[in-house]
């Protein structure tokens, strides 16, 4: 499932409820976690939620997988790049 | 040190058994000491005969009968001087199956400094009156060593770290005679070394020769039985001392696991009525043997006592008796339990006019996370409420949490299990599960004064009857997660019968993402509070026997 990283960004102000924040204000590369947007990781699990649920990407048990996936948008788009599957290809 | 096996053999004129023992355990490669002890001369050139055969065979030779124990002991004299780290013990007479050597090796290599003793499995070649006649050896030496560690004391198939035992050996008068199976290891038991069991298939052969003189040995073995029960009395605070702080979840399942198959098989033969009998009847075992959860028991309803002044049922210094009245409390709740999830309803008296307000929670279709705690009977309002013909009441716990109840309640009931949520940890795949649960009306039932095992830092510490105490996040968090309201359930017996009080805590938990802390805080406090007010009221079931303040 191929998303845009502008799309990712608003994907993630829209779940986490950022309303101070553009896309624009989000850098590719910028840490999501510890540091640059210090999100926490209550809003880990929230993102992990949403992301399962929209995009059907597996969830990892582990914790480090979960870590190097989330870590930045560019790693997040990849991460659904290679395993999503999105709504539309659900039934597949 | 390195671990290093050998397989030690007592000989004594074992019969065709020994060539088919020793070419079976001549398999794993490990030297092997064959000790005769004063054997006929057919025997003797069997042995020759053996040696001569393979390297691995090394000959001792007590030269005159001494007994099991002496030879035995030479053996393990022996293979330390040769420098091994550990021997194993194996019977000649073929009885015991050579294929379990190589599990016993492993649990050795895994835990060093421990004895792995066999406990047996019988087949049908197995005459009755040994198999059972056992028992009552079990019986003593569970009282002789004050705990349940040592599952068969007689079986001949056992690994020895060398040096404890050869320490103790030099310390002590052990027998070297048949009685030596069971006196080394209660011995090594009172040394503090650690004994693991593992099982191992004994067979009878009908070409075996047994030594075995029932009225000769069997009283010899009282006569070993009573000389240790005056040595356990003369040790007994030091084993009593001795029993190790452990972590919480482990004191939950703390030598019970006899104990609910007893119940379970009491509850399947006997009725309800019986296993409350036993219960009652083992509320002393635990009340003697639990050193941790008395001063656990103890320093909480001291702290009660400080915080509210007395109660009803509650002194001022509250002292041993109440502690008591705490442990049978538990014992109560805990049957109550089983008997719930059985179909039963025998000595469980609760008024439906109670329940009712739970029930139609449920019917209303409107999913809802259920905070309890282990105070009264939570996990019974699920057993009633599924006797009741209702689905969807699921239990979240933290997957290591009394998993040995857990396992026999499904035993009883394989509707327990359906409705059990474990998991490890809140996980977005857990959040899902659990969401969905909610969609379709569901109920999640989970309790909020238990940590998860694994120390993942969700705790939150707020004040509980004076002092700050860690209580989880978890069930705050999923609250948050799941959007959806949560209701207090307390089900309490009143002295006479159950009560059940539920009633709304929050209709939404929101930890927004500014203050979090806080609002967790908040949350937990409010949580705390409510726990704090139905301790007052009913101060002897709230069952945490732990150092709820301190052990982390």
């Amino acid at each position: 499932m191929v998303i845009t990283p502008h799309e990712m960004k608003l994907f993630i102000i829209e779940t986490l409820g950022l309303e101070d924040l553009t896309p624009d204000g989000i850098g590719d590369d910028e840490p999501l976690f510890a540091g640059g947007l210090g999100l926490d990781s209550i809003d880990a699990l929230e993102l992990g939620i949403a992301l399962r649920r929209r995009f059907q990407v597996p969830a990892a048990e582990q914790d480090t997988a979960t870590r190097d996936h989330f870590r930045t948008v560019s790693t997040l788009v990849d991460f659904v790049a290679r395993n999503g599957q999105g709504l539309m290809e659900a039934g597949a | 040190m390195s671990f290093r096996a050998c397989l030690v053999l007592p000989v004594y004129d074992p019969g065709p058994s020994l060539a088919r023992t020793v070419t079976a355990l001549a398999a794993y490669g490990l030297p092997m000491y064959l000790v005769d002890d004063g054997s006929g001369p057919a025997t003797g050139a069997e042995l020759q005969r053996l040696a001569a055969w393979s390297p691995l065979v090394r000959l001792l030779d007590l030269g005159s009968n001494q007994g099991k124990g002496a030879a035995v002991m030479r053996g393990l004299r022996q293979a330390h001087q040769d420098g091994f780290s550990h021997a194993l013990q194996v019977d000649a007479d073929g009885q015991h199956d050579a294929g379990a050597v190589q599990a016993f090796l492993d649990l050795g290599r895994q835990h060093p400094a421990a004895v792995v003793a066999g406990a047996p499995v019988y087949d049908r070649s197995v005459p009755r009156s040994r198999k059972y006649g056992r028992y009552c050896s079990h019986l003593w030496v569970w009282i002789n060593t004050l705990s349940m560690d040592i599952q068969d004391s007689l079986c001949g198939f056992r690994l020895y770290p060398l040096a404890p035992t050869l320490a103790l050996m030099d310390r002590a008068e052990i027998p070297r005679r048949m009685a030596f199976d069971t006196e080394i290891i209660i011995r090594l038991h009172w040394a503090g070394v650690p004994v693991r069991s593992a099982p191992v298939r004994v067979t009878y052969p009908a070409d075996g020769v047994s030594h075995f003189r029932p009225w000769r040995d069997t009283l010899l073995l009282i006569r070993t039985h009573t000389c240790l029960f005056l040595g356990m009395l003369w040790r007994s605070p030091r084993l009593l001392a001795r029993r190790q702080a452990r972590p919480w979840y482990r004191i939950r399942e703390r030598g019970t696991l006899l104990g609910f198959r007893l119940a379970a098989g009491t509850l399947r033969l006997l009725g309800p009525r019986a296993v409350r009998v036993l219960a009652e009847g083992l509320v002393p075992y635990f009340f003697l043997t639990g050193r941790r959860a008395r001063r656990a028991s103890l320093d909480y309803l001291g702290r009660l006592a400080a915080r509210s002044g007395p109660l009803p049922g509650l002194p001022g210094k509250p002292g041993l008796r109440e502690v008591y009245r705490h442990f049978q409390c538990f014992c109560r709740a805990t049957v109550d339990k089983l008997v719930a999830w059985a179909g039963s309803r025998s000595g469980i008296d609760l008024d439906p006019a109670d329940l009712e307000p739970f029930l139609a929670l449920r019917r209303s279709g409107r999913g809802v996370l259920i905070l309890g705690a282990h105070l009264g009977n939570l996990e019974m309002m699920r057993a009633l409420g599924h006797g009741r013909g209702l689905e969807g009441l699921n239990a979240v716990v933290y997957g290591e949490n009394a998993a040995g109840f857990h396992e026999m309640l499904g035993r009883v009931n394989p509707a327990f299990r359906t409705g059990l949520v474990q998991v490890a940890r809140v996980s977005p795949d857990t959040a899902i599960r659990l969401q969905q649960k909610l969609d379709q009306g569901e109920c999640l039932f989970i309790v909020g004064d238990r940590t998860p095992p694994s120390e993942n830092g969700r705790i939150v510490r707020v004040p509980f009857l004076g002092d700050p105490a860690a209580f989880p996040s978890g069930p705050f968090l999923l609250a948050h997660l799941l959007r959806c309201p949560v209701h207090l359930l307390f089900c309490v017996h009143d002295g006479e019968r159950y009560r059940v009080r539920l009633e709304p805590f929050a209709e939404r938990i929101a930890l927004p993402r500014a203050g979090r802390e806080a609002a967790l805080a908040h949350w937990a406090g409010r949580y705390a509070q409510a726990l704090e007010a139905q301790c007052r009221a009913t101060p002897y079931q709230w069952f945490n026997f732990f150092d709820f303040w301190n052990d982390r």
